[in-house]
């Protein structure tokens, strides 16, 4: 597993906002970690988690994985997980697995801080 | 040529008996052979970065087996080794991404179910450009797994009733034009072809 940051977590209007580090996100270990992550942040009362994966140049299957898991604590805790900054590649993948209708996807940061603020 | 390594005469019948010791002058991959490019102009200079990176004394007719445990451990460096045989391929960056996330799902499920825990084993891949179609073939003599057969996940569950797991194979299926499987001589073949069109 590569040493490089994997995330930076940053708070914003009481959102969490997880800035992904890593441009090829293949390795079960780090998609261990980041559902640790951010299972942890719904697990600690974090109730609007916004994942910004615009760093991101390739992500594979384990990590979809990853974000279901990390849905289904949100969904158990009352609260919210979503994306923003999809690169093309990303996108795809999530329509493919069907993750664009379990969450909310966002053209950039700002456009996802102020709809998930105002709601 | 040096000890360790098999001379192959026909590299496609032959994987199975690629050989399990390399010379320790090999830097990261301990258990390695080297990548065929067939039928393609790029083939030599693929074949030449591959040779300066890790080997002295590979010939055109070796092909590239990695021990499961030097692909989970050196599994970035023989991505980016791959995705560098396809940009010497000029396969387009956009199908390249989708070639390179399916290989990856591919190669994820050999190291991980093919052999026992206590068993070695190798996987082949293969890359050959014909015109504007890329195949990269991959190869392991592991347990029979046909990654074809498996039935599509319901991807329109709710987020409740959606099981974990099953995206993989989904993933790869999706990723490219064409997926195939067969079984020959005890070794399972996964064939993974990506088309397109010239643009421009």
């Amino acid at each position: 597993m590569s040493d490089a940051v994997l995330f930076i977590d940053e708070n914003r209007q009481d959102i969490i906002l997880v800035h992904v580090m890593a441009q090829r996100m293949l390795d079960p270990q780090q998609a261990d970690i980041l559902t640790r992550h951010l299972c942890g942040l719904f697990e600690s009362g974090v109730l609007c988690v916004l994942v910004d994966l615009g760093s991101v140049q390739r992500l594979s299957s384990i990590f979809f994985r990853a974000f279901i898991m990390a849905g289904k604590k949100a969904g158990e805790k009352k609260a919210r997980l979503a994306f923003c900054n999809l690169p093309p590649i990303v996108r795809e993948g999530f329509a493919i697995t069907g993750l664009t209708d379990l969450f909310p996807i966002y053209k950039n940061e700002n456009d996802a801080l102020g709809k998930l603020a105002g709601k | 040529m040096q000890a360790g390594y098999t001379d192959f005469t026909d590299q496609d019948s032959n994987i199975k008996k690629l050989p399990l010791c390399l010379p320790m002058s090999v830097p990261t991959f301990r258990e390695v052979g080297i990548l065929v490019i067939r039928g393609s102009a790029g083939a030599e200079k693929i074949f030449a970065d591959a040779k300066s990176k890790w080997y002295d004394s590979l010939t055109m007719q070796n092909v590239l087996s990695l021990e499961k445990e030097a692909l989970r451990a050196n599994q970035e460096e023989l991505f980016a080794f791959v995705e560098q045989a396809l940009i010497n391929l000029n396969m387009p960056a956009s199908h390249r991404d989708r070639m390179m996330l399916a290989l990856d799902e591919a190669l994820t499920n050999v190291v991980l179910y093919a052999y026992p825990e206590d068993r070695r084993g190798t996987v082949g891949i293969h890359l050959s450009r014909d015109d504007n179609t890329i195949t990269a073939e991959i190869v392991d003599h592991g347990k029979p797994f046909d990654p074809t057969a498996n039935p599509a996940p319901d991807v329109t569950l709710p987020i409740e009733q959606r099981p974990i797991g099953g995206l993989g194979i989904h993933l790869m299926r999706n990723m490219v034009t064409s997926l195939r499987y067969y079984r020959k001589q005890g070794e399972n073949h996964l064939v993974l072809t990506t088309a397109w069109e010239e643009t421009g």
